[in-house]
């Protein structure tokens, strides 16, 4: 959540507290799938499926988190 | 040359009704903070808009080359504004507002309407054609063309649609009916994904998931080969598969010639291949 925290920060106040929540609820989904491919990937480093699955799950977030950015901006 | 209009409630204090000459090359461009927003296509080369307004906001209507922008301009924040727009069905749009319904329908050019709050409805679409919503569900019906479609936690459903498609939804379903695509790319986090359209030899047709189902329906000619990847779910068909290859909780076979490439990724849902006609899955609403 420090995370979306940090990228809001610039915006703060210029989205709505149910648009933040929203936001965070759904970080909080990829970041629980992010967790589950890097314990799946504990297991076994070398797998080509983990591993492309957990990059483009990163990227998922990396996508939210640069349009919670975007909405900040467009709103402040 | 710029010419800008401004239409004062004279009728009524919150309504405003006016029509302006569209030439071609102009887009609609419409911001909306809080209200609906509704356009609709119709033959003549004309904008017709009218709007409910707040009753100390006014109707601007600036006009270009490029655009007829409307807009409701008050003092002090934002007010509730709705508009109920028809525009030449040629004619490019691109919608916005934060707590704004879209709906579309009759427009045959690009589109671009996003809303952080509401629902976005288009029934059409020409070109690049571009919806999104953070809060709210999006559906595309009848368009072509580079369709790039996305809400953060809501469903997405595509029905009637050819070109090439990007989906993307974190929390919710994507629903994609009757397609016509050589290019798909779908991606939910937490939903399911319903694949039921076209798979062309050469195309390439990419369904991701992480906490949901894919089903595919596999046409019986289908020319594909067929990567299967999941951590903790499962597999079902309908019709026999020879296993290929397995490796790194992946297998892959090869329907027809194996022309088409056909990924399917579930980290901890079902992979299900299905035959036309055969029952889809209910949706989250059916139930």
């Amino acid at each position: 959540m420090s995370d979306l925290k940090r990228v809001l920060a610039a915006g703060r106040g210029t989205l709505d507290t149910a648009t933040v929540r929203v936001l965070e609820r759904n970080l909080a989904l990829i970041d629980r799938a992010i967790a589950d491919a890097r314990r799946a990937l504990a297991a076994d480093p070398n797998n080509a499926y983990l591993n492309a699955h957990l990059a483009r799950t990163m990227h998922q977030k990396i996508d939210l988190l640069r349009r919670a950015a975007t909405l900040a901006s467009t709103q402040s | 040359m710029f010419i800008a209009l401004t239409v004062l409630a004279l009728l009524l204090p919150q309504d405003a009704d006016t029509t302006v000459a569209a030439q071609r090359g102009q887009r609609l461009e419409v911001n909306a903070h809080s209200g609906d927003i509704t356009v609709h296509g119709w033959s003549r080369n004309a904008v017709r808009v009218h709007a409910s307004l707040d009753e100390h906001a006014r109707l601007e209507i600036d006009q270009s080359p490029n655009a007829v922008s409307v807009r409701s301009a008050q003092r002090g924040a934002p007010k509730d504004a709705d508009y109920e727009i028809t525009v030449p069905t040629w004619m490019g749009l691109t919608l916005s507002g934060v707590n704004a319904e879209i709906k579309v329908d009759g427009v045959q050019g690009p589109i671009s309407a996003e809303t952080v709050n509401g629902t976005v409805t288009v029934k059409g679409g020409d070109g690049i054609v571009s919806l999104r919503s953070v809060q709210g569900a999006v559906s595309l019906e009848g368009a072509k063309g580079r369709i790039d479609v996305t809400s953060v936690n809501d469903d997405v459903t595509l029905a009637d649609v050819s070109g090439e498609l990007h989906v993307e939804s974190v929390n919710g379903e994507i629903r994609l009916e009757r397609v016509e695509s050589d290019n798909t790319e779908a991606t939910s986090v937490n939903g399911s994904i319903l694949y039921n359209g076209t798979i062309r030899a050469g195309g390439r047709y990419h369904l991701v998931t992480h906490n949901g189902d894919v089903t595919v329906t596999v046409p019986e000619n289908a020319d594909a080969l067929v990567a299967v990847s999941t951590f903790q779910g499962d597999f079902e068909s309908d019709f026999p598969v020879t296993v290929r290859e397995r490796r790194d909780n992946r297998f892959t076979f090869t329907l027809g010639g194996g022309s088409a490439r056909l990924e399917l990724e579930s980290f901890q849902g079902t992979i299900r291949l299905k035959r036309p006609g055969s029952h889809p899955p209910k949706s989250k609403s059916d139930e």
